[in-house]
């Protein structure tokens, strides 16, 4: 009978360890996500106060290491957006923001549904916590 | 625990811990596989709206290159191509190994039957 208890404590321990392994990975796979989507409110945010300069404002672009090269905006209604799949496509300003208003949309119902399974991962931790501890006593 | 076990069952575990392994790095491939699958779809939605003259670039190393439409349209769909093979391909190892996988698990079962206590996951 304590055999059978200390198989069961080993079990639970595996378990323990597999869901902790697995929480791990998606809170790592959730922070990028979170990454990716601050990402995308940058760049929108970018376009839109772009938009509330004169035309051909006196333009830094950063090279790294707080340092700066004059630059001039060319064209400043036609932005570049990644498409994915290594695609890139030139829109004017609004389709490149409803372009990424999209993807930051995507990324968020992607974050609720890796912030749900984790919840879940989490709660089966706990439950196999207190059935850990209900099971000491008994050996 | 598994010092107790006779040796044909401690067998039956270490593979059954292997075959587990094997299940877990092809499904994290064939995810892999399958979220490339829907950004190549996806990329493909957006470049068939666009019109035939869309400036369009593709990623080649850490350049951008100039393309056209029809002819990012024809990459994207060679590659999709590929991917939706490996797809197949991963989809009939994952098929063989979850098999395996439910055999040994059954014997583990039975044999742990006599011995009791041990779940296989």
């Amino acid at each position: 009978m304590a055999e059978e208890g200390q198989q069961n404590i080993q079990n639970l321990a595996l378990q323990h360890r597999d869901l902790q392994k697995r929480a791990q990975t998606i809170q790592q796979q959730t922070n990028m996500l979170q990454m990716s989507i601050e990402d995308c409110g940058r760049a929108i945010t970018t376009l839109e106060d772009l938009q509330s300069f004169s035309k051909n404002p006196d333009t830094l672009v950063p090279i790294g290491a707080g340092s700066f090269v004059n630059a001039n905006i060319v064209n400043d209604n036609k932005v570049v957006v990644e498409v994915g799949a290594g695609i890139s496509v030139e829109k004017d300003v609004d389709g490149a923001i409803v372009t990424l208003n999209k993807r930051k949309e995507d990324l968020q119902k992607v974050l609720e549904q890796m912030d749900q399974n984790l919840e879940q991962i989490n709660q089966r931790i706990q439950s196999i916590e207190s059935m850990a501890k209900q099971q000491q006593p008994q050996q | 625990m598994s010092s107790e076990l006779p040796p044909q069952v401690q067998n039956q575990l270490a593979q059954l811990q292997q075959v587990q392994q094997q299940a877990q790095t092809l499904a994290m491939q064939k995810n892999q596989i399958e979220s490339t699958l829907k950004e190549t779809e996806n990329a493909l939605e957006e470049l068939e709206q666009l019109s035939g003259d869309a400036v369009v670039y593709r990623t080649v190393g850490d350049m951008q290159i100039r393309t056209t439409k029809d002819d990012a349209i024809v990459k994207l769909k060679e590659r999709n191509e590929t991917l939706s093979l490996r797809l197949q391909s991963i989809s009939r190892q994952d098929e063989r190994i979850s098999k395996r996988f439910n055999q040994l698990q059954e014997q583990v079962k039975q044999a742990m039957g006599t011995q009791g206590g041990y779940q296989a996951q």
